[in-house]
């Protein structure tokens, strides 16, 4: 039944699996050099998969404080700035200069002003995650159906109980959306943040056989981060699925 | 039971005035309705007395005290019933209950929702179904019920059953008719805005018509306090039909005072 629901995420799936045997090992087409087909990646997949499950072990060691933080400090500053009109008009002019700046060009500032490469590595996929989280926040407080505020107001709803029962869920779908784009860039800088300081992690693995051109190898690391994303997005999809149950489309 | 006094009450949105020198003395335990024309600044009112908008001359006083912001004094209930929709029927009510009486824990708060749900005759099965759930009908009820549910001495209703069917509504009108003469003794004192002169009628203790561009009091009938004729007094009366007449034509005067010139209004002269 449940195979039967997914059938067209299976289907492109075999799909891409199959034209992309036949584009290598089928019809010899892609440079065997660069793109290993299934034929070497499945026994590097096979032989890596003790490296990469200690790989992903690791990789969440950095991965879960950095998103934990971003999710805690967005969703608050975002709050904060976006309830209060007069400080969102001066900090938005900074947010939007700073938030432009790629991550990747601040791993040497990170470097040099934390004092370990864990807490630098953990500071680039923070700040990779934070900004997507505040604007999200931002833009959904920002967003509040004025109704629902004049509701609280005439009820006397006010303070925390505002905050966590008529703002935050009103905003909350915004504000979800935002956690999910962060939670895609937090993949994608953890390639970044495993270049320095550290001898394991799913994105330290592709980066160590890249240097050493072992293609089927990096593809085989590919593959298992791209599973794992999956995975972490899925039980994602069910959380917001939940959160967000009131809305038409959930 | 509150008395309500609007003083020579003025309103202007971005220098555009919408309500001019409105003056109302409302005894306590009346069922008021404030009728006009679409436009008419009946609804701005009405959230000038909610507090949701500050005045920009005059005064409202709630036995005999001016009215600062919204609360709890004042119950609200809105024309897209002003629920939260991420909160289930029941919830809707629990959170009123818990601003309102502060003693009930949470088991007692969930279980006087309920009660209060069933009050309004909505279905059980209904109580845990987020507002998006329900007909517009399910959900008018339920902010019924959460309008009474605090027990205000004051309710505010705006056009709560202008996006319903014709059945729902009249069942709705008995409902509220029903729900503001339970307890004589402590009978809330409504203002009702509609812009439906028979819903006016069947509902009212007191009528105010409002006049258009700026919105001011162009006429008041009274039938008397306790007297909200219902539904009912339609059935052949010769005197409320020539009372119908009269509001419709009063609210027809008013609107043909105006014509759109260029684009922007102006009062014709009466004559």
């Amino acid at each position: 039944m449940k195979i039967a629901k997914n059938l067209g995420v299976w289907l492109i799936g075999f799909g891409l699996v199959g034209g992309y045997w036949l584009l290598t090992d089928g019809l010899h087409v892609l440079d065997p050099f660069l793109f290993a087909g299934p034929s070497r990646i499945s026994p590097a997949f096979m032989k890596s998969l003790g490296k990469l499950g200690e790989g992903f072990v690791s990789s969440l060691a950095l991965l879960a404080p950095a998103y934990a933080l971003a999710v805690m400090l967005g969703i608050g500053f975002g709050v904060l700035i976006g309830l209060a009109a007069p400080l969102r008009r001066i900090v938005t002019p900074y947010i939007n200069a700073f938030s432009a700046v790629p991550v990747t060009l601040l791993t040497p500032f990170a470097i040099h002003i934390f004092s370990s490469f864990y807490t630098a590595s953990v500071f680039v996929i923070f700040l990779g995650a934070f900004w997507p989280i505040l604007g999200s926040t931002i833009a959904g407080v920002t967003t509040i159906d004025r109704r629902y505020l004049e509701s609280a107001a005439t009820l006397e709803i006010g303070g925390v109980e505002k905050m966590f029962r008529v703002v935050l869920p009103a905003a909350a779908p915004t504000i979800l959306a935002g956690c999910s784009i962060a939670l895609k860039f937090a993949f994608i800088l953890l390639t970044v943040a495993e270049m320095f300081g550290t001898t394991s992690g799913m994105g330290y693995f592709v980066q160590y056989y890249s240097d050493f051109a072992k293609f089927d190898f990096v593809i085989a690391g590919f593959l298992f981060m791209a599973a794992i994303l999956m995975a972490v997005m899925a039980l994602f999809e069910t959380f917001r699925r939940r959160m967000v149950a009131w809305t038409l489309n959930g | 039971m509150l008395n309500v006094a609007v003083a020579n009450l003025s309103f202007a949105y971005d220098e555009t005035p919408i309500l001019a020198g409105v003056d109302m003395q409302v005894e306590a335990g009346s069922f008021v309705c404030l009728l006009g024309q679409s436009g008419c600044g009946k609804s701005t009112l009405l959230r000038l007395l909610a507090g949701l908008e500050k005045p920009s001359a005059g005064q409202i006083r709630v036995e005999g005290r001016p009215i600062a912001g919204p609360g709890l004094e004042r119950g609200v209930v809105f024309q897209d019933y002003g629920l939260f929709p991420w909160m289930s029927a029941s919830e809707n009510i629990a959170i009123a209950l818990k601003q309102k009486f502060k003693t009930l824990n949470a088991a007692e708060r969930r279980a006087l929702a309920r009660e209060r749900l069933a009050e309004v005759e909505l279905p059980s099965a209904s109580f845990d179904k987020f507002p998006g759930q329900l007909s517009g009908g399910m959900r008018q009820r339920c902010a019924i019920a959460r309008a009474f549910a605090i027990d205000p001495p004051i309710l505010l209703m705006d056009e709560p059953f202008a996006a319903l069917d014709a059945v729902t509504r009249a069942r709705l009108q008995e409902l509220v008719i029903a729900l503001w003469r339970k307890d004589a003794r402590r009978r809330k004192t409504v203002f009702f805005v509609t812009h439906d002169v028979d819903e006016a009628l069947t509902l009212a203790t007191d009528i105010y018509v409002l006049g258009q561009s700026p919105g001011r009091i162009v006429h008041r009938h009274s039938f008397g306090r306790d007297k909200v004729l219902g539904r009912d007094a339609f059935r052949g009366d010769p005197g409320l039909f020539a009372l119908r007449s009269q509001l419709i034509g009063i609210i027809n005067e008013e609107v043909s005072a105006f014509r759109i010139l260029d684009g922007g209004l102006a009062r014709e002269a009466a004559e």
